[in-house]
């Protein structure tokens, strides 16, 4: 994750910056059928926050074509208290600095949604895709002063990208 | 700067290490690969012929196997092999259980086989008959992935794929071949057989080839010559390529 700096946006401004974050986890998906998938992810953040992240998804495949599959499903992301407060605290120099009131913010269900995407493989190697993301925040995040007073709790994200898959043997 | 130059050093002499340890490795499979005289040939791919669905299926996908030892698959992957090794090495009659071999299967969970081991080394061992040869060729089945979700083929068959706006019918054969060393039983080298024309099966990482829809499950006939001579022909054009690749002619 990228980090957060207070200059690039004004609603951030007396916020202070937070600090990149990379996070490190695993996942497992189970396919009941093959136009199903449902899919738990967790990470633990290191830098920025330093708490733990869990995704839930499910997502309806269908193939369009051979070789363009859309898809699409609920979305679901729980964090705790240490990867919730970082971006959506309020201490007090911040309030202060900012005009926020003061805020404390602890962990559980951080937004529900929906997702899609669309890709297209050109060759067993090459693959693009584009998707789109919709999230309502929910708990501390969606009641941040942050997010009440100067944001939304509706984050939209779209994306596009390409992906090349290398094909190497363990031994 | 100092610390800066530090930094590089380490990296080099890691990268140097690194690469010394994989020139080793080569080296010593290059070796034993040029010291072997000697081979037996084991194959354990065509017991069974598998119909599968993927795409948009029903709530009820599972694959339906039939039985195809009458077709030979096995004795023709022997002569085949044999033909192209004879040139380099003196090929041995070997007697095997070739059910035994054909029933081996891959933990579905992937880090059990890399703790388990390769699960030949021990029949090559114990159930092959003779002993002591330089190396055994193990031609087995191959399982993998068909596109990028979580159906898996293995072996022969075929495997039919629906889309909203068209079905796809593809008939494979799907195989892996390890040098066992004769005398550690260690697995000297292994390869999956690879796709003959990566353009067109870029669903499946294996020998395969698209056929007409009047062979998907349920309406395909098994002594339909057509369907066997389509194995036979992946089976003709793949295997030379993957003994040249293993370097083994």
């Amino acid at each position: 994750m990228p980090g957060r700096k207070s200059f690039d946006y004004s609603e951030l401004n007396g916020l202070g910056d937070v600090k990149a974050t990379v996070e490190l986890g695993g996942f497992v998906e189970y396919y009941p059928v093959d136009w199903f998938r449902t899919r738990g992810e967790l990470r633990q953040g290191i830098g920025g926050h330093h708490g733990a992240v869990a995704d839930l998804s499910a997502d309806f495949i269908v193939p369009v074509i051979q070789r363009l599959i859309v898809s699409a499903g609920p979305r679901f992301t729980w964090e705790s208290t240490q990867a919730t407060a970082p971006y959506f605290s309020v201490e007090g120099i911040q309030a202060l600095s900012s005009g926020l009131p003061m805020f404390d913010a602890k962990g559980g269900a951080h937004s529900f949604g929906f997702g899609g995407q669309v890709s297209y493989r050109f060759n067993p190697q090459w693959e693009v895709h584009a998707y789109v993301e919709y999230e309502r925040l929910l708990g501390d995040s969606a009641h941040s002063p942050l997010v009440t007073l100067r944001g939304s709790p509706n984050q939209t994200t779209v994306g596009i990208g390409a992906s090349y898959s290398f094909d190497f043997k363990i031994r | 700067m100092r610390r800066t130059n530090q930094r590089v050093i380490f990296a080099t002499t890691i990268l140097l290490l690194l690469s010394n340890a994989a020139g080793a490795v080569f080296e010593s499979r290059e070796a034993k690969l040029q010291a072997i005289k000697t081979v037996g040939i084991i194959a354990a791919v065509g017991d069974k012929f598998t119909f599968a669905k993927g795409g948009l299926t029903g709530l009820n996908n599972s694959s339906r196997s039939l039985p195809i030892g009458p077709w030979g698959l096995d004795d023709l992957i022997v002569q085949q092999t044999t033909a192209a090794l004879a040139g380099r090495f003196q090929v041995k009659p070997v007697n095997y259980p070739r059910t035994t071999f054909a029933a081996i299967a891959e933990s579905p969970i992937k880090p059990l086989d890399l703790v388990r081991g390769d699960p030949f080394k021990k029949l090559v061992e114990t159930e092959v008959t003779p002993q002591g040869l330089d190396a055994y060729i193990v031609i087995t089945k191959a399982k993998m992935n068909f596109g990028g979700g979580s159906r898996k083929v293995e072996g022969v068959g075929i495997i039919t794929y629906k889309t909203v706006l068209q079905t796809y019918s593809q008939i494979h054969a799907l195989y892996e071949i390890r040098v066992v060393d004769g005398k550690t039983f260690d697995v000297i080298e292994k390869m999956v057989a690879p796709p003959i024309d990566s353009a067109t099966n870029f669903k499946l990482g294996g020998p395969s080839s698209p056929v007409d829809q009047r062979f998907s499950l349920g309406t395909v006939d098994l002594r339909d010559e057509n369907l066997h001579r389509a194995v036979v022909d992946l089976i003709a054009r793949s295997l030379p390529s993957i003994l040249s690749d293993m370097h083994l002619r």
